[in-house]
């Protein structure tokens, strides 16, 4: 265990070496398709995940892959096929309206002469697009089976096994999703303290500070989402930004700010961190009005370190109800943050 | 005759007694014009539908296709052109789906719908034989036929329209009268699906059986069936590529049904091949439809098709052409003039011949609602019921048709936002 410990301490560290974060490279030949390395030295993709699970890292989705239902194969060749025959030789035309009689019909059946095209149907001109005569629209016709359509479909081919997948089956196409991987502030925190956060599967805090882990304060959150579902219960989110105060030389205090901010809540309210110098702070059972007056209190607080660091509260509740997942509650409050 | 008035009862004493039955002669003696027009749309309209019902009870093959019940199955490509019409695609295109025909497919052209209808119709795109076609731009509903003819695999091709649902066994019943290899269309019989809506809503169910069913059927066994309803009719599809599809313009079913029978085609009535379809509800509405047919009958039949009387096409659509201008344009313009003429002059010292004219109207269409509930299952009988205010209704919309014929002649507002201004500027206007 402690081996085991040590091992993603060195990932960690030599994620922190390629300057913070770690990207994929597509590699056809490996199993997934794509691997990492550190300067020519593969990193396994299981340790990074599991470090991701201890919030040491952070996901960065940078692509989709799709494999084989049959043979799960990454060499999956999707392209557009016949929406009746599922051949992939299927052509696009390009199709013409004559306005004066109706008739539709690809554009080489309209012969070219020297001032425009002739329509076989009335034997008039078509002189000038969008007085005389249009284009309805994309369509395609197949060279297989002589069927036309406007939107083809998808179909795949396994260059593994060479089974074909289209219609219904294509729901059975594995997806998976390729991330690179940053570090998170907790990561960055363990290597100054030059160790993984202790007991990381029972901890719920960062250090000793009296601040959740990100995953466990969006486990919190979640509760009281589904609560409110259920039960119709109130809860209320502050979103606290500060600007860490610039001291010559020495680290910023944060131990100080956090142990401030936490004076101010009740034993039932939670404080987490959304990212370096943001948290949130979990009100349950908490309407909005006395929210409120908690983000003012603490964004006028006299008291020196909360002026220092900046601080700002908001209340970012009805911000969270679109997004379903604690990753989407992220991106959205960053979003705020980046719009703000 | 005498006796049988007397049995009708006292209600209508003041039609039955002696003295005004020798009016009546007195009246049909002095060339009334109005009693000529009665007696001659009796024999024009009525008495074809009794001779029907006659020849049905002794061979009720007339009913029905020949060879029933085999498996003649040819490949149906059920074409539907739609602006807007929502989520009702989605039950027209199930019910297609769900008819038991085994070879079909659904083509779906899209005028450029506002609503969300393209989304509703591709949801059946994926798994089921449906294609959908979403038109760029807003080009009317005879680019948007073409459009899906042009995707059509199928031997025949079933124009239905967007808010219309067919039964089990409908394209089993149409497509049999393709056996006969002269027959280039079948139209289905079409029903009011939201009769039970209102009043107006039901007079329009009773004329549906009485002039659709009843009417399209003995012209259609007679060779002459004068329209394959837009709503849903369905062609050989070679036919209608033959004709470059459907032209631009107004009244388009109208203009193709000549053009089929200007080809030689055989037209049929299918009377059990019941498709569904919601008319107007309100009698403004109403109106406005019915003001648009006879326009686009004046337009087409007239202007368009003046050709069509040229017994080069056949003595049949020579004997079609004549009974267009005599009984859809001449008649109601004559009764359209006959009556102000007669209120001005005659003003109401007549009530006796237009009680008459009423009461054997109304026996008539009686007669004829028995008749087509016996033979096309239409109207339900509680229809009875409102057959007093039939004849009046029926007045109405001829009278308003006779007026729009009228301003269609003398060419007064021509325009119509079925085609859109850009096509309307260089299709030809007849
Ligand atoms: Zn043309
Ligand atoms: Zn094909
Ligand atoms: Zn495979």
């Amino acid at each position: 265990m402690i081996e085991r410990r040590q091992d993603l301490f060195r990932v960690l560290a030599i994620v922190q070496g390629l300057g913070g974060n770690v990207l994929p490279d597509w590699d056809r030949v490996s199993d997934r398709g794509v691997t990492y390395n550190a300067r020519g030295e593969p990193l396994d993709d299981r340790d990074l995940e599991s470090l991701v699970q201890s919030d040491h890292l952070e996901r960065i989705f940078m692509d989709r892959i799709s494999r084989c239902p049959w043979c799960r194969s990454h060499a999956l060749n999707m392209r557009e096929v016949c929406v009746s025959c599922k051949s992939p030789r299927i052509v696009a035309v390009q199709l013409l309206h004559h306005f004066r009689c109706g008739y539709v019909a690809p554009e080489y059946e309209f012969t070219a002469e020297s001032d425009g095209r002739r329509c076989p149907k009335c034997h008039g001109m078509l002189r000038d697009r969008g007085t005389d005569h249009d284009a309805p629209g994309p369509h395609f016709t197949c060279q297989s089976c002589d069927s036309s359509f406007q939107v083809p479909e998808i179909g795949a081919v396994c260059l593994g096994c060479g089974r074909q997948t289209h219609s219904d089956d294509l729901q059975r196409i594995i997806y998976e999703d390729v991330y690179g991987y940053k570090l998170s502030p907790l990561g960055a925190a363990a290597l100054r303290a030059g160790s993984l956060q202790p007991k990381q599967t029972e901890q719920l805090t960062e250090f000793d500070l009296p601040l959740l882990r990100r995953s466990v304060f969006m486990a919190f959150l979640d509760d009281e989402r589904k609560r409110r579902r259920r039960f119709h219960s109130t809860f209320n989110v502050l979103l606290v930004t500060t600007e860490p105060p610039v001291i010559d030389g020495a680290a910023p205090d944060e131990r100080a700010l956090i142990e401030t901010i936490a004076e101010f809540l009740t034993e039932t309210d939670k404080l987490g961190r959304l990212d370096e110098c943001q948290y949130l702070v979990l009100l349950p059972s908490v309407d909005s009005k006395t929210a409120s007056a908690l983000a003012r209190k603490l964004s006028s607080d006299p008291s020196s370190i909360l002026r220092e660091w900046k601080l700002q509260a908001q209340v970012v509740v009805g911000l969270l109800d679109g997004a379903p997942t604690p990753e989407g509650i992220a991106a959205s409050l960053r979003a705020v943050l980046a719009d703000g | 005759m005498v006796d049988f008035l007397h049995v009708l009862g006292s209600p209508l004493s003041p039609l039955v007694s002696v003295g005004a039955l020798q009016h009546w002669q007195a009246l049909l003696v002095s060339s009334n014009v109005l009693v000529w027009m009665f007696i001659v749309s009796v024999l024009r309209f009525d008495v074809p539908a009794f001779t029907m019902w006659i020849v049905s009870l002794i061979d009720s093959r007339v009913l029905r296709p020949p060879g029933r019940g085999d498996t003649y199955w040819p490949s149906v490509s059920v074409i539907v052109a739609g602006r807007n019409p929502g989520a009702a695609i989605r039950r027209t295109i199930s019910s297609v789906l769900d008819s038991g025909y085994p070879r079909v497919e659904v083509l779906y052209a899209d005028d450029q719908s506002t609503d969300d209808s393209v989304r509703h119709a591709r949801s059946f795109e994926r798994s089921r034989s449906v294609r959908v076609f979403a038109s760029a731009q807003h080009s009317g509903k005879p680019t948007n036929l073409n459009l899906a003819i042009l995707m059509a695999r199928g031997e025949l091709a079933f124009v239905l329209d967007a808010d219309a649902e067919i039964e089990v066994g409908t394209i089993h019943r149409l497509v049999a009268y393709f056996r006969d290899p002269r027959v280039g269309a079948v139209s289905a019989n079409i029903f009011v699906r939201n009769a039970s809506c209102n009043l107006v809503t039901r007079l329009q169910e009773i004329e549906y059986a009485l002039n659709g069913s009843i009417g399209r059927l003995w012209h259609a066994r007679l060779g002459m069936l004068p329209i394959l309803p837009g709503v849903a009719s369905i062609f050989r599809t070679s036919a209608l590529r033959e004709l470059g599809g459907y032209d631009t313009g107004l009244g388009d079913d109208t203009d193709m049904t000549i053009r089929m029978r200007k080809r030689g085609w055989r037209l049929e009535f299918a009377l059990e091949a019941r498709i569904w379809t919601d008319e107007p509800e309100t009698m403004g509405r109403l109106m406005r439809q019915r003001i648009r047919w006879a326009r686009n009958m004046v337009k087409v039949r007239i202007r368009k098709h003046a050709d069509f009387i040229n017994p080069r096409y056949g003595w049949d659509n020579t004997a079609l052409a004549l009974d267009n201008l005599v009984f859809r344009v001449t008649l109601p313009l004559c009764v359209l003039f006959a009556i102000t003429w007669g209120l001005a002059v005659h003003g109401g010292d007549k009530p006796v011949l237009f009680t008459s004219l009423y009461f054997f109207t109304t026996v008539l269409v009686f007669c004829k609602v028995l008749i087509a509930n016996d033979l096309a299952r239409t109207p339900p009988l509680f229809d009875l019921a409102l057959v007093p205010l039939y004849p009046p209704y029926r007045l109405l919309v001829r009278l308003v048709e006779a007026l729009a014929i009228l301003r269609e002649l003398l060419r007064i507002g021509l325009y119509h936002p079925y085609v859109p201004r850009r096509i309307w500027s260089e299709i030809p206007h007849w």
